[in-house]
C-alpha cells in the first residue's frame, strides 16, 4: 500500500467522495474470475454489491475476512482496491475498472457481457491512489 | 513431420494425472494458495485479469493437422471458442476453469502436447528460423543446431541454477527471422570457402527493461566446437553473473559491465580449456540429429508452376497477396505461404475455433500435414506446391487469413496488455486495431513497404517493442493510458534497439503520432530506402520536429 487508508467518518466520507474508499477483491478458486467481499459477507462477481471500507478500521476487518476466506480456500490473491461511490461503486484505476468489466478488445466475454454495458465513466480518474499489490510476475513472456 | 524428441507419453500422461490429483487436493482445501501456485505454474497455468490463462507450449512453433484439431477442440469445449497465438510460439487460452485442466491437459497429451513450463534459472528454449528447413535463403536446416543445443541443454547439471533464465536461437539464413540478436545466445551458421559449417556465435542480447543487441564473440566457431563455445559462455556468466539483483542478473547486464573484449577474452580462454573434451561435436551426432529433420516426402516438380503463373497474371488480389505472404522454397515447385492472423481492425493473433479446425484441414490438403506458428503471431504453410497455391489462398480468403500485409505496417506485433495481462500498464491491442484500420489501404501500405510496429502494454517488453522499427509502449501516467514511440529498432541481422522520440502521447494522440512518423519517413525517404534505412541515414531529427512542432 501506497501509505495506510487515511482516517476517516463514514459521515465524512460521504461528504468527501475524495476520502479513501476501498473494497476487497480476490480470485474465485474455480473458475479464476474476479470476485469481491459483498455487504452481506458473501463473495459477489459484482462490484456494485462490494462492502465499502471508509476508516482503518473497516479496512482491517475486510482484510481479515479475506483472510478467513482464503485460509477456507473458496478465494486466492486478495487484496484492497479504492473506489468511488459516484452514482454506482465503481473502481478508480484503470486496471481495476477493467477486472470489474472484462476486456475491452472482447465485449462479448466478461462481466461487461452479462451487465449488458461498457460503464465508460471512471469517475475521479486521475485522482486515485494506485492500490499496490504483491509482485507478481508470474504471466509475462518477456 | 518432425516429431518432438522430449515429448515422452509415458512421462507427460503421469504429470497429468499427477496434477489431477493436485488440483483435486486444492479444491477439497488440503493445498493451500501458496502450496498450489507453483504446481500450476509448472502446467503452465496462470492467474491473469479476469480468469486463469493456459499457456500451451509449441516447440518450434510446429504444428501438425490432428494437433491444431485438438487446439480447436480445447478453445470449443472448455475455453471461448478462441485461441490466442502468442509471441513466443506459444497458444493460451484465456478462460479455462480449474476443474477442466486436468481434461484439457489429458487431451494434449493424446496429440504429445503439453503446458509444462520450462522455469526456473535454466537454459529455457531453443528457437529458430519459422522456415527453416524450406528457406531458399538458408544454408543449412538450422533446426537441427537447435535440436543439438537443446538436447545438451536440458538437465545440464552445470547450469540448472543459472543467474537467471536464458534464451538461444539459431538462425542459418541471409535474412534472420528469429531475431537472434535479441537472445542471451545468437547463433548464426555459416559456410566459409572451404565449404565447412560454422557458426557466428553472439551473447548478451535481450528486450525487457534493459534492451540490448548482442555483440559477435566469434566470428567463425567449427562445427563441431558448438556445445563447447556456449557451454564456455555458459561458464563465465554461470561464475560472473549477478544474483543478487534479479533486473541485472541477466547475461546482457554481465556483458555491458564487463566489456565485449573482456568478456570475449575470458569465454575464449575457457573455450581452449575445454574444446577437445567429451564435448566435441561427433560427426555421427549431428547425422542423428539431421535424420530427425529429413526433407519431407517432395514430388518431382518444374521449378516454376505454369498454374501459378496463369493465375497471378489473372486475379490481381492474388497477385497482391502472393508478393507479399508467399516466400521462396528451397524445392523446385514448392513455395512457402504465410497465413495472416492481422485483419483489418482484427486482434493480433487471435484465432477461432472453426478457424482452427479450416486450417488444420488446409495443412492436411496443402502443406503435409504441417503448420508453424511465428513469433509475429502469424501461421506459416511450410510445404505448399506452387500449383495448389491460388486454391490455398482462396481458402485463405475465406477464412479471413489472407490480408496480404506479411512485414507491412499492419502485420504489428502487440502483447495482449491491459485487457488480458495482469501486469501491464496501458492497453495494446486497441491500439493495433485502431492503427491496422488507419492504413487499411492495402496500396498505401505496400508503397510504404517494409515496416515493424511493435506494441508492449509494459516495460516487460512482450510486444518485443525495442525491436520495432517503430516501438510503443504504454505507460500509466495518473491513471491515463500513454503511449511511448521509439524509433530504429530492428531484429535483423543488422539489428538495433528503438530510441525514444520524446514525451509519451495520450491514448487519442497516438494514432496520429504514427501516422505523423510514417509521413515523415515518406517524405525523406529516397528510391527504395525501407523505413529502417531512411531512419540511419536521417536520424530522430526530423521525425522529432514534425510530432512535435505543436508544442
Ligand atoms: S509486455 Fe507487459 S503487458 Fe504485455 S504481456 Fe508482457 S507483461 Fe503483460
Amino acid at each position: 500500500m501506497d501509505g495506510t487508508p487515511k482516517k476517516a467518518s463514514a459521515a465524512e466520507a460521504a461528504k468527501n467522495p475524495k476520502a479513501s474508499q476501498q473494497v476487497m477483491t480476490a480470485y474465485r478458486l474455480e473458475d479464476g474470475h474476479v470476485i469481491y467481499l459483498a455487504a452481506d459477507g458473501s463473495w459477489s462477481e459484482w462490484i456494485e454489491q462490494a462492502r465499502i471500507a471508509t476508516t482503518k478500521e473497516e479496512a482491517d476487518a475486510l482484510t481479515a475476512a479475506a483472510k478467513d476466506a482464503t485460509d477456507a480456500n473458496q478465494i486466492f490473491e486478495t487484496y484492497l482496491i479504492d473506489v468511488t461511490t459516484d452514482g454506482r461503486t465503481w473502481p478508480v484505476t484503470m486496471r481495476e475498472v477493467m477486472r470489474a468489466q472484462g476486456p475491452t478488445i472482447h465485449p462479448q466475454f466478461g462481466k461487461q457481457a452479462e451487465r449488458g454495458e461498457r460503464v465508460t465513466a471512471v469517475a475521479n480518474a486521475a485522482g486515485g491512489k494506485r492500490t499496490e499489490r504483491g509482485e507478481r510476475r508470474e504471466n509475462r513472456e518477456g | 513431420m518432425y516429431r518432438y524428441d522430449e515429448f515422452d507419453q509415458v512421462v507427460v500422461k503421469e504429470r497429468v494425472e499427477q496434477f489431477r490429483g493436485q488440483v483435486e487436493r486444492r479444491l477439497k482445501g488440503e493445498l493451500t494458495t501458496d502450496e498450489f501456485r507453483p504446481l500450476r505454474l509448472m502446467n503452465g497455468l496462470y492467474a491473469q485479469l479476469h480468469a486463469y490463462m493456459l499457456r500451451v507450449a509449441i516447440p518450434y512453433g510446429t504444428l501438425s493437422t490432428r494437433q491444431m484439431h485438438m487446439l480447436a477442440h480445447i478453445a470449443r469445449k472448455y475455453d471461448r471458442d478462441y485461441g490466442h497465438f502468442t509471441t513466443r510460439q506459444n497458444i493460451q487460452y484465456n478462460w479455462p476453469r480449474l476443474v477442466d485442466v486436468p481434461d484439457i491437459l489429458a487431451d494434449l497429451a493424446s496429440v504429445e502436447m503439453h503446458a509444462i513450463q520450462t522455469s526456473g534459472n535454466c537454459i529455457r528454449n531453443v528457437t529458430s528460423d519459422q522456415y527453416a528447413g524450406v528457406a531458399a535463403d538458408e544454408i543449412v536446416d538450422s533446426r537441427i543446431y537447435s535440436e543439438i543445443l537443446r538436447q545438451w541443454s536440458t538437465f545440464h547439471p552445470e547450469f540448472s541454477f543459472l543467474p537467471r533464465k536464458f534464451k538461444i536461437a539459431v538462425t542459418a539464413a541471409a535474412d534472420d527471422r528469429a531475431a537472434v540478436r535479441f537472445h542471451d545466445i545468437g547463433v548464426i551458421v555459416h559456410k566459409n570457402e572451404a565449404g565447412e559449417i560454422g557458426f557466428e556465435i553472439m551473447a548478451g542480447g535481450g528486450m525487457g527493461r534493459t534492451p540490448a543487441v548482442a555483440p559477435t564473440l566469434n566470428k567463425f566457431v567449427p562445427e563441431r566446437d558448438l556445445l563447447a563455445y556456449c557451454e564456455a559462455i555458459l561458464r563465465v556468466y554461470n561464475l560472473l553473473g549477478r544474483r543478487d539483483n534479479l533486473f541485472k542478473a541477466r547475461i546482457k547486464i554481465l556483458v555491458m559491465s564487463t566489456g565485449v573484449e573482456a568478456f570475449t577474452k575470458m569465454v575464449e580462454e575457457e573455450f581452449a580449456l575445454i574444446k577437445d573434451s567429451a564435448l566435441k561435436l561427433p560427426e555421427e551426432e549431428i547425422a542423428r540429429i539431421r535424420a530427425y529433420f529429413a526433407p519431407p516426402g517432395y514430388e518431382d516438380l518444374a521449378p516454376q508452376s505454369k498454374a501459378l503463373d496463369a493465375h497471378l497474371l489473372k486475379d490481381k488480389a492474388f497477385a497482391d497477396w502472393h508478393s507479399v505472404n508467399a516466400a521462396a522454397h528451397k524445392q523446385p515447385g514448392y513455395v512457402i505461404a504465410t497465413a495472416s492472423l492481422k485483419p483489418t481492425g482484427g486482434v493480433p493473433g487471435d484465432c477461432s475455433s472453426d478457424q482452427m479446425d479450416a486450417i488444420a484441414d488446409l495443412a492436411k490438403k496443402y502443406s503435409l500435414g504441417e503448420v508453424r506458428v511465428t513469433h509475429e503471431q502469424n501461421l506459416v504453410f511450410p510445404y505448399v506446391r506452387q500449383d495448389d497455391l491460388y486454391a490455398l489462398w482462396q481458402q485463405f480468403v475465406r477464412l479471413g487469413i489472407a490480408t496480404p500485409n506479411l512485414d507491412l505496417i499492419s502485420d504489428i506485433i502487440s502483447c495482449p496488455g491491459l485487457d488480458y495481462c495482469g501486469l501491464a500498464t496501458a492497453r495494446s491491442i486497441p491500439v493495433a486495431q485502431q492503427l491496422s484500420e488507419r492504413f487499411a489501404d492495402l496500396k498505401r501500405q505496400k508503397d510504404i513497404g517494409e515496416l515493424r510496429l511493435n506494441i508492449s502494454g509494459c516495460i516487460n517488453a512482450c510486444g518485443h517493442h525495442h525491436a520495432g522499427n517503430i516501438g510503443i509502449l504504454g505507460v500509466d501516467k495518473a491513471n491515463q493510458e500513454f503511449y511511448q514511440v521509439t524509433l530504429g529498432g530492428h531484429d535483423g541481422a543488422d539489428a538495433s534497439i528503438g530510441e525514444i522520440v520524446g514525451p509519451s502521447f495520450p491514448s487519442d494522440k497516438i494514432i496520429d503520432a504514427v501516422e505523423t512518423v510514417v509521413d515523415v519517413y515518406m517524405a525523406q525517404r529516397q528510391g527504395k530506402e525501407r523505413f529502417i534505412d531512411t531512419y540511419r541515414r536521417v536520424g530522430m531529427k526530423p521525425f522529432k520536429e514534425k510530432l512535435y512542432a505543436a508544442h
